[in-house]
Formats: structure tokens, sequence, C-alpha cells
């Protein structure tokens, strides 16, 4: 091999290598920028890591916020998805009911959890609140259902409880619900512990004036000897004495009724003047040893109205017999009953409704323009019935009112003291009806 | 008169004064008084005397009113027939004793018990006065 030969190649390979080094330059560079690119890349993804470290911790905060109040509401919570299946249940609803929330998810809720009317009787499915509100097919409004009701614990024992069901609405769409219920076993027992009280309060209090009644009568009978003048007067005062303590209790009685919320409207359909009738033909022995005259005035008669019969009794009786007592001897006592139309005024008053009225007006003392605003206040009783009549219990008044505002009545009166009194009772044609 | 002609009433009313008075007055009005004072007592002298007419009381111990009514109404020909007349001081409203009338018809009357005692004699009279065929959905409400 010449020395050219070797130059030549010496200065070939010079030049291949020259251009490997260009290359390899090259591509060195072209790495610079990638890693370049890549450090950057690294970096943002870096910060995305971190920003998605944040929203996680936030996100977890929030959702051990949510369970943390979940299981912390005081009431049992159960929430389903659209067909009824369980989603979830909180601590609550474990502890009253007695099951776990992992034995029930995803179990049909009306399958799983019985409900029960009060009288015990199983509420078909079709029946349960939680079906009728995924049934509605609008998610218009937000319809809730709220009512008392009766589930079956895992132990079979009734847990009752006061519940409000909802549905969870989704772009317009019902897509579950949410029960929120709460143990009211408390609040049955107290409701049963007042009707019991006054059931044996009646019962108790009215036994012995009972019994003082029947034997003052037997004393003054025929049939037990004969008593001195002094001994029959004394008997009478007895007596006299004794029927206001019967009307007393009576009217005590009526009023823990009333304020106990132990109040019930039995309503059946009732010819209303001759009950009013039948409580004039009792009251005739005071009207005449008093020597009223009394008026009446049915033109319509045998109308029929739902009543509660002793209820509405309770009222026409007290507004009768204050008629009686606050009307001077040989005065005038007017009962009036008419039907007045919708939109029609009687006594100064427009109805809004069909009404059977009762018109109850004396000769009397009046009540004073400064009384009548109090005259259905509980134990007020106006100055000069006051003077008439120490004795009155100042109750009277107040029951009727109460009777009414709970029955959809109405009572109003015109007045004018030593001229007399007209006391107007409004009772709708469509009957009495419990107003909460 | 013979005392097996006497008209037969049983008195059954946990108030001892209360049912002695009753038993007195009618007693003096010429019957025949029988006297229990619980619903178990009753209705054994109910089913071995069969009295012409039973006044009874809602609120008693042991066995209560509405529950012997119910037993003798369940029990024979007689039990199903024999007048009742309620005495209770209950208002005529509660459930109770509404519930156990409509099932125990024919045959009863309701009274106050602070009616008077005349009052009372006088309805045990005209309910003794009538056939027994006239006495079905009688309710007296004071």
């Amino acid at each position: 091999m010449s020395d050219k030969t070797i130059i030549s190649a010496s200065n070939k390979r010079a030049v291949e290598l020259k251009v490997l080094a260009e290359e390899k330059e090259s591509i060195r560079r072209k790495l610079v920028v990638t890693a370049k690119k890549l450090a950057v890349t690294a970096k943002e993804r870096e910060i995305v890591r971190r920003k998605l470290a944040v929203t996680a911790e936030g996100l977890e905060q929030i959702r051990a916020r949510n369970e943390a109040m979940l299981a912390s509401i005081g009431d049992g919570l159960v929430a389903t998805d659209k067909s009824g299946r369980i989603l979830f249940v909180n601590k609550v609803f474990e502890k009253l009911l007695g099951w776990q929330e992992a034995e029930l998810r995803g179990k049909l809720i009306f399958k799983e959890i019985q409900m029960i009317d009060d009288s015990g009787k199983e509420i078909p499915a079709s029946e349960r609140p939680t079906v009728k509100i995924l049934e509605e097919h609008t998610a218009h409004g937000t319809r809730t259902i709220s009512g008392t009701y009766n589930y079956v614990r895992k132990d079979k024992t009734r847990l009752p409880v006061a519940m409000t069901l909802a549905p969870v609405i989704l772009d317009n769409k019902i897509i579950g619900s949410i029960n929120v219920f709460r143990d009211i076993t408390r609040e049955k027992e107290i409701d049963k512990a007042k009707s019991e009280f006054i059931t044996l309060a009646s019962h108790q209090l009215k036994t012995p004036p009972t019994a003082i009644k029947l034997l003052t009568e037997r004393l003054l009978g025929s049939n037990i000897g004969t008593l001195t003048e002094k001994q029959k007067e004394y008997l009478g005062d007895i007596h006299s004495t004794n029927e206001r303590m019967i009307e007393l209790v009576n009217a005590l009685l009526n009023v823990s009724r009333i304020e106990l919320g132990a109040f019930t409207i039995n309503v059946e359909e009732k010819n209303v003047c001759a009950i009013i009738q039948n409580i004039l033909d009792e009251l005739q022995p005071i009207i005449d040893k008093k020597r009223l005259q009394l008026k009446t005035l049915f033109p319509v008669k045998n109308i029929l109205l739902m009543l509660d019969e002793p209820l509405f009794r309770i009222v026409i009786n007290n507004l009768v017999t204050n008629a009686i007592f606050f009307t001077a001897e040989g005065g005038e006592i007017q009962v009036e009953c008419e039907v007045v139309e919708k939109g029609q005024s009687i006594g100064e008053r427009l109805l809004r409704e069909n009404s059977f009225v009762v018109v109850i007006s004396d000769t009397g003392l009046g009540i004073p323009q400064k009384d009548q605003d109090k005259l259905f206040t509980k134990f007020f009783r106006a100055d000069n019935a006051r003077n008439q009549s120490p004795s009155g219990t100042g109750l009277g008044l107040y029951i009727v009112k109460s009777v009414l505002d709970h029955s959809g009545g109405l009572i109003w009166f015109i007045s004018k003291a030593a001229e007399g009194t007209a006391f107007y009772v409004a009772i709708p044609m469509t009957g009495m009806r419990v107003i909460d | 008169m013979n005392e097996d002609k006497k008209t037969k009433i049983l008195i059954v009313e946990d108030d001892a004064v209360i049912n002695k008075v009753y038993a007195e007055e009618l007693r003096d009005q010429g019957y025949l008084v029988l006297t229990a004072v619980n619903g178990k007592e009753g209705l054994a002298l109910a089913l071995s005397e069969k009295p012409d007419l039973i006044l009874l009381d809602i609120l008693m111990p042991i066995m209560d009113g509405s529950m012997m009514m119910e037993k003798l109404r369940e029990s024979d020909l007689y039990g199903k027939k024999v007048p009742i007349i309620l005495l209770t001081n209950l208002s005529a409203n509660e459930d109770k004793i509404i519930q156990a009338i409509v099932k125990n018809e024919p045959a009863y009357y309701l009274v106050k018990s602070d009616w008077k005692l005349s009052a009372v004699v006088e309805k045990i009279k005209e309910r003794l006065s009538r056939p027994q065929e006239q006495s079905q959905n009688d309710v007296w409400r004071s």
C-alpha cells in the first residue's frame, strides 16, 4: 500500500469521523432539546400531580365531611336509587332499625323493610311512600311526602316514625329518593298518656259528686222520712253546690281535652234542628223557673248536617244557658236557625261558605264594650257577669270558641250593655271537620 | 207481690255508694235488685239469675262493663237479648264505648251517671214497658 493510499485512506477516515462527529453533535443537540422539553413536561406534570393531590385531598375532605354529616344527623336516613334499591343508610338508621348498611345495600327497600299501619297490617309495596315518590314521572316541583308510619325492625318489633320523603332530582329526572325519619315512640306514649289521663280523670273526678247528687236526691225524696224545712234548705244548698262542682269538673275536662289535643271530631249525619229543640226541651224547666219567654224560629226543618253531636251540644247548651242566666225574670230569649248562602251577610258578618247559622239572642245584661274583645278568653268574666253570678267558671265561652275553632265553625256576637246580646254560630253546610 | 214475679234488675257498679243508692231506690220502686261490683261478678250473676234488665257501669276493675257486655252477648239467647243500660261518666264520643255499643246491638241505652236518679229510674221503667223487638237501634245520649 503506497503512502498516498495511506493518506487518502486516513483522510477518508477523518472525513468519516467528522461526519460522525457532526451527526453525534446534532443528535446531542436534539437530545438536549428533548431533554429540555422533557424537563418542562415533567415540571408541568409535577404541577398537575400536585394540583391533583390537592384536589383529591379536598374531595376526600368533602367526602369525609358529607359522611360525617350523614352519620351525625340525629334522624334515620336512607337513600335509594330510582328503582328503590338501597344505596346507603346512616348510623341512626342502623341503630333504630337493627340492620347494618352492608346487609341492605342494593336491596329493594319495600321488600327488605316492612311497614305496617297502626292496627299492625302490612302496607303493600304499591302504597309505600318510597314507591309513590319514585313513581312520579314528572320531576317538576319538589313533591315530598310527610307523615307518621310504622317500620318493622329487624327483630320484628314496631318502630313508629315521623318521616319525610323526597325525590332526588338530576337533570330534571328522578334518580332516587331520600327518606329521613325520626323515632316518635315517646310522642305516641305521651299521646296515649294524655287521653288515658282524661278518661281516668273524667271517671275519678265525676264519681264522688255523682254519689253526692244521688244521695241528696234520695234524702229529698219521699221514701226516707220527713225532713224539717231547715234540713231541706241545707240539702238543697248541698245539691246546688254539688251541681256547680259537676259543672266545673265537666268544664275543666273539656278544657284539658282541647288543650292536650286529645280532641277528636266524630261526625255523623244529624238533624240539627231536632238536636237544638232537644236541648231547649231539656232547659225548659229553668226557663220556666225564671219566667222567661222562649221563642224559636226554625223556618227550615229537617236539615241534615255532618255533626259531632256531643260537641255541638256543648256549644248550643252553653250559649242558651248563658242567655237564660244573664236575662232577668220576665225577659225574652230567641233561638233562630237559618241557612245562609256564601257571600251573604248575617249579624254584620259576611260568610265565605254556605253555612247553617244559629242565632241565640236575649234581652239580658249585655256585654260592656270594654269587655267584648276578651269575651272568649279563658277564665275571663265580664264585670257585670261577675256581679250577677260570682260562681261562674269563666270557661264556657272559651270552650265554645275552642270547639268551633277546632271544627271549622264560627262564632261572633252583637251586644249592647243593658239591652241584650245575640250570639251567632255558623257551621259550614259541608259539616264539622278537624281544623288544626 | 210474690218475690218470684217481681221484675229483676241487676246493678253492676264498682262505686259502693252509687251502687247502694241505685239499689235502694229501685227496691223502693218495687223491683227485685241484685248487685255486683265488677264485670266478672256481674256476668256470673246475669247468667245464673237472668235479670230482666242490667244497669251497667263502664269503667270497673277486674272486668269492665264493655267486656262484660261483649261476653254476655256472646253467651246464649238470654244474654243476646237482655236490655242493658250503660251508665257512664265518659263523654259519648269516647271511641271505645261507641265501638262496644255498635258491636253489641241490640238493646241498650247509654245514660250519664250524673243524671238525676229519677231520670234513670224513668228510663228503666220505660225500657221495661216496651217489647224487646222495639228496642233495636236505640242510642241514648245525654
